[in-house]
């Protein structure tokens, strides 16, 4: 009569053995267990059952639509690229050649500009002058005559010390003994 | 006599693999319809849902076309595929979405150790009658619905071996090498799942 712990060693071979894989001495010795032990040989049968029930599974097939899912699964997500992620993005403008060499120096403006900003705010307003006016052939004579005028009165006073003023003098159109302003006082 | 056009033969995996890697739609159909029976009715057994087996299925071909640069024939194209397929249904488990309860509890609860027990007698009263025609590929329907329960009881990794094994027909070593474990672990996960299933289906295996 077969012992409990004679069972304990046969029970974990018996999936084996149902299965025919069992090495030779092994498969003799279970099978000579089974012969005398009731238990054992019954779980034998129960597994040997189980393993029938399996393999009694009907055999379960794709649907019609399988083939033609899987072409366009196969189209979108291999054969076409997929949209990369942003960060793939990102780099990918980053690494353009243009980018880089733009992006510097627009940060080195905005690092510039609250320097421009203070000191610009610390210089006196510059006076607003009117940018000088074209002056005419008329004016430049205007002026000439003028200037010549007021030399010929300075010089009117102290005519030895002034050899052009008696040039001036006699040039003048006030004439002799007049001044090169005429009506002045 | 023999013709040529007898003896077309089909290609064999390495040389669809080694035109697959060259972009070969036709060689990606050809092995797409050589596998996608085996790949197809291991995940639906593992899954329970044809749509979630089908739409995994799709993802192992998809797969194995982006990744089939990389494949270096260290084992064999069927043992690439289902490790791509079981590692999609742990992916899957791990989401959350396909490990739920059993869809379609038994009607007899394991009792454990039921043979000798008082619980024996309600249970057998589950058993289908197949004396009649209909009745009987009703109830084969039905036993197959609480044969694919009892597998959804098991823990993944124990129905993915009894899968591979008892519905696929694969040799222990071609499910150490898709598992990636030990020969003994195999065995012993195989045996673990069988002796788990037995208590489950005890009502049909008097049957």
């Amino acid at each position: 009569m077969a012992s409990i712990i004679d069972c304990k060693k046969i029970q974990p071979l018996l999936s084996e053995y149902v299965d025919g894989t069992l090495a030779g001495d092994s498969a003799w010795g279970v099978k000579l267990h089974l012969s005398s032990c009731a238990v054992c040989a019954r779980a034998a049968e129960e597994l040997s059952a189980t393993v029938s029930l399996l393999r009694s599974l009907p055999r379960e097939e794709t649907s019609d639509a399988f083939s033609e899912a899987l072409a366009r699964r196969l189209a979108d997500q291999v054969l076409k690229p997929a949209r990369p992620d942003l960060g793939e993005r990102v780099r990918e403008w980053w690494s353009l050649p243009r980018v880089r060499p733009a992006l510097a120096a627009a940060g080195a403006l905005a690092a510039l500009a609250p320097a421009a900003l203070f000191f610009s705010a610390r210089q006196p307003a510059a006076p607003v002058t009117e940018p000088p006016a074209v002056a005419s052939a008329g004016d430049q004579q205007q002026f000439l005559d003028e200037v010549l005028e007021e030399h010929a009165s300075y010089a009117s006073g102290e005519p030895l010390g002034d050899p052009t003023a008696a040039v001036l003098l006699v040039s003048s159109p006030g004439g002799e003994g007049s001044t090169a302003r005429g009506d002045r006082p | 006599m023999l013709t040529t056009r007898s003896l077309t033969l089909p290609h064999s995996d390495t040389s669809l693999i080694a035109r697959c890697q060259k972009a070969d739609l036709a060689a990606f159909n050809e092995i797409v319809a050589r596998y996608k029976g085996k790949i197809y009715n291991y995940l639906y057994r593992m899954t329970g849902s044809a749509e979630d087996a089908e739409d995994l299925t799709q993802e192992v071909f998809v797969r194995m076309y982006t990744n089939i640069g990389s494949f270096r024939a260290q084992s064999s194209l069927g043992t690439w595929l289902f490790r791509i397929a079981g590692n999609l249904c742990v992916d899957a488990f791990r989401r959350g979405k396909k490990d739920r309860a059993v869809v379609q509890s038994l009607d007899a609860p394991a009792s454990g150790h039921g043979a000798e027990d008082g619980g024996d007698a309600q249970q057998t009263q589950d058993v289908p009658d197949w004396s009649q025609e209909p009745q009987r590929l009703f109830a084969r329907k039905e036993l197959g619905a609480k044969i694919q329960a009892a597998l959804e009881k098991l823990p993944p990794k124990l129905r993915s071996a009894v899968v591979l094994h008892d519905v696929e027909g694969m040799a222990y070593e071609e499910i150490a090498a898709i598992e990636s474990i030990p020969l003994g672990t195999v065995k012993s996960r195989i045996f673990n799942g069988r002796v788990a299933l037995r208590e489950q289906l005890r009502p049909y295996l008097e049957a």
